[in-house]
């Protein structure tokens, strides 16, 4: 827009413009549908979400300025506080078991193994599946009448829980479907770091006498901190946006077992129309995970990505 | 002899674990796959009964006929290629230009944009929501964008946010930025102008880039429900993951029927994982992330 209005401006010296602008100033042409979508699409609905949140903004009816006022509410909300705790526990667990497990499959599968692509394929086969696909087939499994899961259980004389329908069990379950999604995604990405580790490392350390164990703790695990640190951001942006799953398999019951923060902006804005209050509760969450991802490029493998271009 | 015997085992044992946990991952398709396959009256068979004893494939006919799948289908289809071909093509310009021309205030830009990749789309959907339905003069609205429902319902909101994205311009600015400036100059002194550069020089050596963000496009694209879900309330309008997500709620009690459809909408997910597993691997490996 300004470079429209001083090229407009300058027109009468289009050399002197030109040399402002740089060698290339048809760039500014071609980096522009994108940034319009960028601007557009994002970066004006940040500034809106923003504004909104600071309103009493029904879909109907009139609304006000009420300064921070959501914010403080949102505190006072039990609905939102079980979310916040819900989010946080399906998050951690999602993530500790399928990091460690990830971590300890990939150096599993770093011997020479027979069969490698398949295993890698299987593990990673759940990864492609859409959440949707994903907890239906889950809802399934975790039938408390039907289910493969309960028959299992049956078959060897153990108690059949009503899994998705207990308040107790519901949260947990759902995490389990989150393990079985993750756990090839972070398989791979260690696999592929691992595979960076030179041999001679561990042939120096077996030739000290070291374990494979004692290889494992001492020299694999030291090594794919940046890993492991860069998998842990990334799961713990994907744990706090967590909703397709709670939709389609609990709705967030039972008795709000299983509600996230997500699950809790969809149900203010577009069941109860309180677009205000939500706005406030999607500010709360970009902040957790801007500030989440800003520590990622300050300290993470694409943060150095940056400083070698 | 005694060293060999403990490789063996150790051996034994890492296969163990492998199977184990393949198996785990695998039993939720097989048990998808195979109670798509039965009979209704199967479903309720006592003991533990993976396979069917009386395959069904009508299931799948069945399945397809309670729904407009068809409809469901063609919206999912041409949102995920439209998005996928204009994105790739926006984003690698875009990420061409940061990387290799010269123009005022190009690296202020770049870092300007990199913010959106920092912002969950799920907390910014309000404000497209409240955007998309003011659109003026479309779904029944005034000039004033009042009245009516917008862009609503409408392919424009599924498609319009996934033209081009922070996370895609990156990656291809990244990829770019490692060329020896002297491919440049020799094409300059060809007479290239930065469009001819990018055309002519770049994109040919754009493979591995491209076909990294067009799986991750592609997938997001196919697998998105949360946006789809805002954006639409008519039933032609649903892709299939919103199908997927209704259909579950009418036929809560005919596994096989969902099962069936879950296996349809999968499918062509797979299969494109299956022949493009490499790229699929490089792709989230170079990239580290998702969507």
């Amino acid at each position: 827009m300004a470079i429209a209005a001083k090229r407009a401006r300058r027109g009468a010296e289009p050399g002197r413009l030109r040399r402002w602008l740089g060698p290339d100033a048809s760039g500014y042409l071609l980096i522009a549908p994108a940034y319009v979508t960028y601007v557009i699409f994002i970066l004006a609905p940040v500034f809106a979400v923003g504004v909104l949140s600071l309103t009493s903004y029904r879909l109907v009816g009139t609304w006000e300025w009420i300064g921070l006022d959501n914010f403080t509410s949102m505190w006072n909300d039990h609905n939102y506080i079980s979310a916040l705790k819900n989010t946080a526990v399906y998050a951690f667990f999602t993530l500790m078991p399928s990091l460690s497990l990830g971590l300890v499959l990939a150096a599993v599968l770093t011997r020479q193994i027979r069969g490698l692509s398949f295993f890698r394929q299987s593990y990673y086969l759940p990864n492609v599946v859409s959440t949707v696909a994903a907890a239906v087939t889950w809802l399934w499994i975790f039938d408390p009448g039907n289910g493969f899961l309960n028959r299992i259980l049956g078959a060897v004389g153990l108690p059949r829980p009503d899994w998705l329908y207990d308040p107790n069990t519901a949260l947990p379950a759902l995490i389990v479907v989150g393990v079985w999604k993750m756990l090839g995604y972070n398989m791979v990405i260690y696999l592929a770091a691992l595979q960076g580790i030179p041999r001679e490392i561990y042939e120096a350390a077996r030739v000290d006498g070291a374990k494979e164990r004692e290889a494992f703790w001492h020299i694999t695990i030291p090594l794919v901190q940046p890993t492991t640190f860069f998998l842990l951001i990334m799961g713990f942006i994907n744990g706090f946006q967590v909703f397709d799953q709670i939709y389609v398999m609990t709705s967030g019951g039972p008795a709000n077992a299983t509600t996230t923060l997500v699950h809790q902006i969809y149900l203010n804005a577009f069941f109860f129309h309180h677009l205000g209050y939500a706005s406030a509760e999607s500010v709360f969450l970009m902040i957790v995970v801007a500030f989440v991802t800003l520590a990622n490029f300050r300290y993470g493998q694409q943060g150095k990505l940056m400083e070698v271009s | 002899m005694v060293a060999r015997l403990a490789r063996d085992r150790t051996d034994l044992l890492v296969y163990a674990i492998l199977i184990f946990f393949a198996v785990l991952m695998l039993v939720p398709f097989a048990v998808a796959v195979f109670t798509s396959l039965k009979p209704k009256e199967e479903l309720l068979f006592s003991g533990i009964n993976l396979l069917p004893s009386n395959p069904r494939p009508y299931n799948y006919v069945e399945a397809m006929q309670a729904a407009d799948w068809g409809r469901y289908f063609l919206n999912s289809t041409f949102v995920t290629v439209t998005c996928v071909v204009i994105s790739l093509l926006f984003n690698s310009v875009a990420g061409f230009s940061f990387a290799r021309l010269h123009f005022r205030g190009r690296d202020f830009l770049f870092f300007f944009m990199l913010i959106g990749i920092m912002i969950p789309p799920q907390a910014i959907i309000i404000p497209q929501f409240l955007m998309f339905r003011a659109v003026p003069l479309a779904g029944g609205n005034d000039i004033a964008g009042q009245g009516g429902i917008g862009w609503l319902n409408t392919y424009w909101a599924l498609i319009m946010p996934w033209l081009a994205g922070s996370f895609g311009i990156f990656l291809c600015r990244q990829y770019y930025i490692n060329f020896p400036t002297e491919l440049d100059e020799a094409a300059r002194l060809d007479g290239c102008g930065p469009l001819r550069l990018f055309l002519d020089i770049y994109l040919p050596l754009s493979g591995p880039v491209l076909a990294a963000l067009a799986i991750l496009k592609t997938v997001f694209m196919w697998n998105d429900f949360f946006y789809p879900l805002i954006m639409t309330t008519t039933d032609n309008m649903r892709t299939v993951q919103l199908g997927l997500q209704v259909f579950a709620g009418e036929y809560m009690t005919d596994w096989n029927l969902l099962m069936a459809a879950q296996v349809l909408v999968t499918l062509p997910l797979i299969v494109m994982f299956f022949f493009l597993q490499r790229y699929f691997v490089e792709g989230i490996v170079t990239t580290g992330l998702k969507g």
